[in-house]
């Protein structure tokens, strides 16, 4: 009597493709992913602008500060009333001289909501410049033609 | 005599492909998860020391232009002028372009874009948005290229009058 072979062979997909896609998936997030240095908050809503292009070289020595609609400037994750904010920045100024260096030589980028008060953007500048920060950038979002 | 089954050898050599593939999809959620989607952002640079009063003689060559912003209690944009006069169109800050525009233009060799500055005076409750829409206006366009015609870059601001009107 002929005895059938009763083993059962497992049948495997070809995995292939889906490999090959899921490669090519990690590779376009790991392109596009972005480490930024100041991770933008999200409360802050930026005035667009048509002008409003990515400089083509970064700023040497960059100083960011973030003014929410309600008058808070953020530094590095601190927040801090525009009145006390003269005295971080009297520390970054003292930290830049420690590497010689001037506060003229920064460039603070104030990213202020749309909705903010212009009183309060020109009242921080008048802080930054009592300090002697001389370069500003008023930073607005890449508006689509 | 005894035959070795040959095809069973063959299938016990196979890749186990399981662990990469844990893994590969690890690396993928952890992108997926990092990745957010930012929009560009660019900016408008100004020069501003704390103050060019006592700094020697005010330079004459300088043709200055005066932008005057004002704003209802709610922070929205109620007026804008242009040295001294209102401008009344729809869209003030197209009609801004265009007088900034037009001075250049007719000022032709004389006084050209580098020695223009515009100082803006604006209400303390203004939006911000305006003023960047002020400044775009003044700072230069969008040619048909799609490249930036750079208009007038010294920028100043004045103190912020703390009126507004009602509305």
């Amino acid at each position: 009597m002929r005895i059938k072979n009763q083993k059962t062979t497992v049948h495997e997909g070809d995995l292939t493709p889906m490999i090959d896609m899921t490669f090519q998936l990690i590779a376009f997030f790991m392109v596009l992913i972005n480490f930024t240095d100041t991770d933008p908050d999200q409360r802050i809503q930026l005035p667009s602008s048509v002008l409003a292009k990515p400089p083509d070289t970064a700023l040497n020595i960059p100083i960011t500060l973030q003014l929410t609609k309600d008058g808070q400037v953020i530094i590095g994750g601190e927040e801090w009333t525009i009145d006390d904010v003269k005295s971080k920045l009297t520390s970054e100024k003292q930290f830049l001289e420690y590497q010689e260096k001037s506060a003229a030589d920064a460039t603070v980028i104030i990213r202020a909501d749309k909705v903010a008060k212009t009183g309060l953007v020109q009242k921080l500048v008048e802080v930054c410049q009592e300090v002697g920060f001389e370069k500003f950038a008023l930073r607005a979002e890449q508006e689509q033609l | 005599m005894k035959i070795r089954n040959r095809a069973t050898d063959a299938e016990d050599t196979g890749l186990q492909m399981t662990p990469m593939v844990d893994i590969v999809f690890q690396l993928l959620v952890f992108f997926m998860m990092s990745f957010k989607i930012v929009t560009l952002e660019g900016d408008f640079n100004i020069k501003m020391p704390l103050s060019n009063v006592n700094q020697g003689p005010v330079d004459d060559t300088i043709l200055r232009l005066d932008v005057r912003l004002t704003a209802y209690q709610t922070g929205e944009l109620s007026g804008v002028y242009f040295n001294d006069h209102k401008l009344e169109s729809d869209d003030p800050f197209d009609e801004l372009h265009a007088e900034v525009l037009q001075l250049a233009g007719s000022q032709g060799a004389q006084n050209s874009v580098e020695d223009m500055e515009a100082k803006f005076t604006c209400d303390f409750d203004l939006h911000y948005r305006h003023v960047i829409q002020a400044i775009t206006a003044v700072t230069g366009k969008i040619s048909e290229d799609g490249n930036i015609v750079k208009l007038i870059e010294k920028i100043s601001f004045s103190r912020p009058a703390q009126q507004t009107d009602s509305g």
